[in-house]
């Protein structure tokens, strides 16, 4: 079930080069399937040369990082490539300012990027949705970004559209990053149906940290976040929490519609999306009945479905779907966490002891307080440590908490590991549908034997917001910059409306 | 499809300027572009033109891989008096240089800013707009015009700034950048003071971005790196025998590396526009972030290397270890003061804003961030703007180095730099010296209005001077939880 990529922006482009290198890697060292392929790729003009092209569209308002990108995907070795005609590109760049992005840019671009997407969503058999991937510091990838995705959600009103929005680093990159970034938070919080944050502040030390470069490039910045959203976007198959509590057989045993490859055991119990409710299975149920998961078995992320018998085998649905209906079922909350682990440098992976009792551990941990590194943690702190509750006032909560989690485990002995631990109703809102949300994948992932990742709908990202609005305010209040912005029709109420906005997604997160 | 900058040279100074600028960007550009191939960078400063035909055919950049036939400079070339221009004209730079956008006159301005704004700007505005016309008709997608111009003559200021004028009234979407020379204390020209009032009162209104660079800044530059060359060949023996090197160095123009240094300046700026890198600044990102209220568009450079490189034959290799070894090192040099083009004390007042772009292969993000965490807590920043920095990274490095680092601040110490133009005026303007030149072409409300346009801006930067403080702020109900206690 394909997925276009969106990439806008110089961060956008450079992030999505990473990251369709990554999935060709790691969709070539391990067999997922013909239809795994397929999401991300489709194949290529020429297909006896065996050359696929990325189902992705390149934005960018100035011509350089596109070239560099469409060069480097078609550096020798590589079995992809960028669609000759798939990019867009104007001269003069946004000139770090979002409603040049927005106001200006966007409606001079919109005919022509709508039209480069209809191309690759005809070239799909059966779209599942766009994920963009932008910045939100700067002008293209925060104003433009914001615009196409509007534009797309008017156009495809039934694709999902997730955003991977990078959060600059608070030492600051971009003066007017402030600004620019909370524009695009109160728009995208209204249009996207999940906004994955990935904080280049986070990312920088994790290299220094955890994968002992000394120097962090970008180029290293947006390999550590092209593996984490690779591993929680290749496919997966549902399981429950509980070892051995997974495998319910499937009374629908007719074959999936799309060329699914080897897996274990049934076809895939398909349900769509919609429909997925079943009877007694909402609330905090983690027992077998509200686990029960339909067999896997096509590699792809089957959804779970009731024990209930489907009558005809619908399409299945891949992990974005998965995602943004798991994750996101509440209008106001739609920002999620990224963590993945382990993060080791390349040379300590072959002398690494992999035990999933570890991972899942740290993992754990790294939920409970919050942090997206997998050092340096607070190990005192317990979901039922103090602060935890909705009427903390802290003002960044010690202890995390979320919507709902997803978990991914990848490696050896992947399906029969427990992590009922994870499924601890503390670590959830009381009124969470549906908490937790468990697949795994056998093969290994970036030559770790084991790997677990975490997408989860939760409180991280109420510290950088807050600091973020209290610049914004400050720059208000002395209406520094603002002139720039009014060139383009925006005007101090705007600016206002989006703060209180802001205000209004952090406090709900707060008071979870 | 490249995005062009013209350059307008005015004046005397300006020309100068303007030529060694044109000689070290071919110098960049030969130094990376090995191919001889006319590609999208050159074609930001350069045309290509096939010279075998009548008229002679610009040729497109197209894939980026045809042959340079002949480059001509996208520029336009303005001055009073024609000793300078043919000079250039004779010289290497002849067939850059292209005769159809020269506009000459013989007499000059007599260094009087009234006479070249209101006598020979309004006579041949016609034809220089015409020749700006051509060279931007020629630009696939104009992205700013570079005035070179200095403020303390007459063709320069008066001219420079009518031309000013005219870009925003004929071009308001494409950027003004100016690189304007202020005049120094020594300054030989006695009327200098008025000049460069009434040309600062018209830099305040039109340009979307002036670059002041004072000559007794360049010359201080200038002379510490004569000494330490000296000082170096003197000292150690170096191989080769170089008892030549301070001669060779006294041989050549006084202004050359003065001008060399301010056309440094300006290949620095540009370079991200043309190379690529991991974290772009176009020219609109510079006014963008830089510029914080309309009017406050004066940012204060500073550089690390400022001079190219000697060749190591000409010097040995005592003077060359005296260049920066580390990126660390660059950083530290480019907030001192020695290496500012212009004489402002940044540190003792406050930072409005500030840009640092990084040139080299080896430069990364987490380089420019520790090195600003480092230096950060020496420097006064506005308290709307504490944390922020706008970077830019491009892989390119400058010729003969292996990397190197400009700063852009917008700094309220430019308000002293004002107040002192402002002193020099009012001695003279006190007794009305030499008020009757000007009152030939202008009236004396010219005087009284640019008066008012530079003390209101100085008012403005010096309000903004002791800001370091936030004051309270109330922050704004959620939308929707305002039922909520």
């Amino acid at each position: 079930m394909p997925v276009i990529t969106l990439q806008l922006g110089q961060c956008g482009n450079q992030l999505g080069c990473s990251f369709f290198h990554t999935l060709a890697s790691e969709l070539s060292a391990n067999d997922y399937g013909y239809a795994a392929v397929n999401e991300y790729y489709r194949a290529g003009p020429d297909t006896t040369s065996g050359i696929y092209t990325a189902r992705s569209v390149l934005i960018d308002m100035e011509p350089k990082v596109v070239a560099g990108a469409r060069a480097s995907a078609a550096a020798s070795g590589s079995w992809w490539r960028y669609p000759s005609t798939g990019y867009l590109v104007m001269q003069s760049g946004s000139g770090n300012n979002w409603s040049q992005g927005f106001h200006g840019y966007g409606p001079r671009v919109h005919d022509a990027a709508l039209e480069l997407v209809r191309r690759e969503v005809e070239a799909a058999d059966c779209l599942t949705g766009f994920l963009l991937l932008q910045s939100m510091a700067g002008g293209t990838g925060a104003g433009l970004g914001t615009y196409v995705a509007q534009a797309l959600k008017d156009e495809y009103h039934a694709a999902f559209i997730t955003n991977c929005c990078v959060w600059p680093y608070e030492s600051g990159e971009v003066i007017v990053q402030p600004y620019n970034t909370l524009f695009t938070l109160s728009h995208l919080s209204d249009l996207s149906d999940g906004i994955v944050l990935l904080e280049n502040e986070a990312l920088h030390r994790t290299c220094a940290k955890l994968m002992g470069i000394n120097r962090p490039s970008f180029t290293d910045m947006n390999g550590i976040a092209a593996r984490a959203l690779a591993s929680v976007l290749l496919p997966s198959q549902s399981r429950g929490p509980n070892p051995g509590g997974s495998h319910a057989p499937n009374p629908t045993s007719g074959a999936p519609g799309t060329g699914a490859a080897t897996g274990p055991g049934a076809s895939p119990g398909l349900q769509l999306p919609a429909l997925r409710r079943t009877p007694g299975s909402g609330g905090r149920g983690v027992g077998s009945e509200g686990a029960a998961a339909a067999a896997g078995g096509s590699g792809l992320g089957a959804p779970r479905s009731s024990a209930s018998p489907a009558s005809c085998p619908p399409p299945s649905t891949s992990p974005l779907a998965e995602l943004v209906s798991h994750l996101c079922c509440h209008p106001a909350y739609r920002m999620l966490t990224l963590r993945a682990i382990p993060q080791l440098p390349p040379s300590s992976i072959d002398f690494t002891t992999f035990t999933w009792a570890a991972i899942l551990k740290r993992l754990r941990q790294m939920l409970v307080t919050g942090s997206v590194l997998e050092e340096g943690m607070d190990w005192s702190v317990t979901p039922h440590s103090p602060g935890s509750g909705p009427a903390a006032q802290v003002p960044g909560p010690r202890v995390n908490r979320a919507v709902a989690n997803w978990l991914v485990l990848r490696g050896q002995g992947a399906g029969g590991v427990d992590v009922a631990d994870f499924a601890d109703p503390a670590l959830t809102a009381a009124w969470a549908v549906d908490p937790l949300s468990v697949s795994y994948n056998g093969n290994k992932f970036g030559r770790c034997l084991m790997s677990a990742s975490l997408l989860s709908n939760d409180r991280r990202c109420v510290g950088p917001i807050q600091r973020m609005l209290e610049h914004a305010y400050g720059m208000l209040e002395s209406r520094a910059f603002v002139h720039q912005y009014e060139t383009y029709g925006m005007s101090v109420s705007d600016f206002q409306a989006c703060f209180a906005r802001i205000e209004d997604i952090s406090q709900r997160y707060v008071r979870l | 499809m490249p995005r062009e900058l013209v350059t307008i040279q005015v004046g005397q100074c300006g020309n100068q300027v303007g030529c060694r600028f044109w000689e070290l960007a071919l110098r960049e550009h030969a130094a990376y572009n090995t191919k001889g191939v006319y590609d999208e960078a050159l074609s930001s400063f350069f045309r290509n033109v096939d010279t075998r035909v009548e008229p002679p055919r610009n040729l497109p950049v197209g894939d980026g891989r045809g042959p340079i036939r002949t480059l001509k400079a996208r520029s336009v070339i303005v001055d009073m008096e024609c000793g300078v221009i043919n000079e250039m004209l004779k010289g290497p730079l002849g067939e850059v240089l292209d005769t159809r956008q020269l506009v000459s006159d013989v007499s000059g301005a007599g260094n009087n800013w009234a006479h070249g704004h209101h006598v020979y700007g309004p006579q041949y505005h016609d034809a220089i707009l015409d020749k700006i016309r051509l060279t931007t008709e020629d630009c696939d997608s104009l992205q700013s015009f570079m005035l070179l111009h200095s403020l303390g003559g007459g063709t320069g200021s008066g001219v420079g700034t009518y031309i000013l004028r005219m870009l925003a009234d004929e071009f308001p979407g494409v950027f003004r950048f100016t690189g304007s020379v202020f005049p120094s204390e020594e300054d030989d020209v006695v009327t200098s003071p008025y000049n460069a009032l009434l040309a600062l009162g018209q830099l305040v209104e039109h340009a979307d971005c002036v670059l002041p660079i004072e000559n007794q800044a360049l010359i201080d530059i200038t002379n510490r790196a004569d000494a330490a060359r000296e000082k170096a060949a003197g000292g150690g023996g170096a191989p080769g025998g170089t008892p030549a090197a301070p001669t060779t160095a006294a041989s050549s123009k006084p202004f050359d590396s003065m001008n060399s240094v301010a056309a440094s300046l300006l290949l620095h700026m540009t370079a991200s526009v043309r190379f690529e890198g991991p974290l772009n600044v176009d020219l609109n990102d510079i006014t963008m972030n830089l510029v914080p209220y309309p009017r406050m568009h004066f940012l204060l450079s500073s550089m690390s290397p400022l001079l190219p490189p000697p060749r190591e034959r000409d010097v040995g290799r005592q003077a060359l270890a005296l260049q920066p070894r580390t990126l660390d090192q660059v950083f530290g040099e480019v907030f001192s003061r020695d290496h500012q083009l212009i004489r402002a004390d940044p540190r003792n007042a406050t930072y409005l804003a500030c840009g640092l772009i990084a040139r080299g292969p080896t430069a990364t993000i987490s380089d420019i961030n520790r090195n600003v965490a480092r230096l950060r807590p020496q420097l006064r920043m506005v308290h709307w703007n504490s944390e922020g920095f706008k970077l830019g990274i491009c892989s390119t490095p400058p010729v003969g180095c292996p990397f190197g680092l400009l700063c852009l601040a917008n700094n309220t110490a430019i308000a002293s730099t004002f107040t002192t133009m402002k002193e020099r005026f009012d001695k003279l303007y006190r007794r009305r010296f030499y008020t009757h030149h000007y009152e030939q072409y202008m009236d004396c409300s010219g005087f009284e209005s640019a008066i008012e346009l530079v003390a209101d801006l100085t008012r403005q930067y010096q309000e903004l001077d002791g800001a370091t403080r936030a004051p309270a702020i109330t922050r704004l109900r959620p939308r929707g939880l305002s039922f909520l206690p």
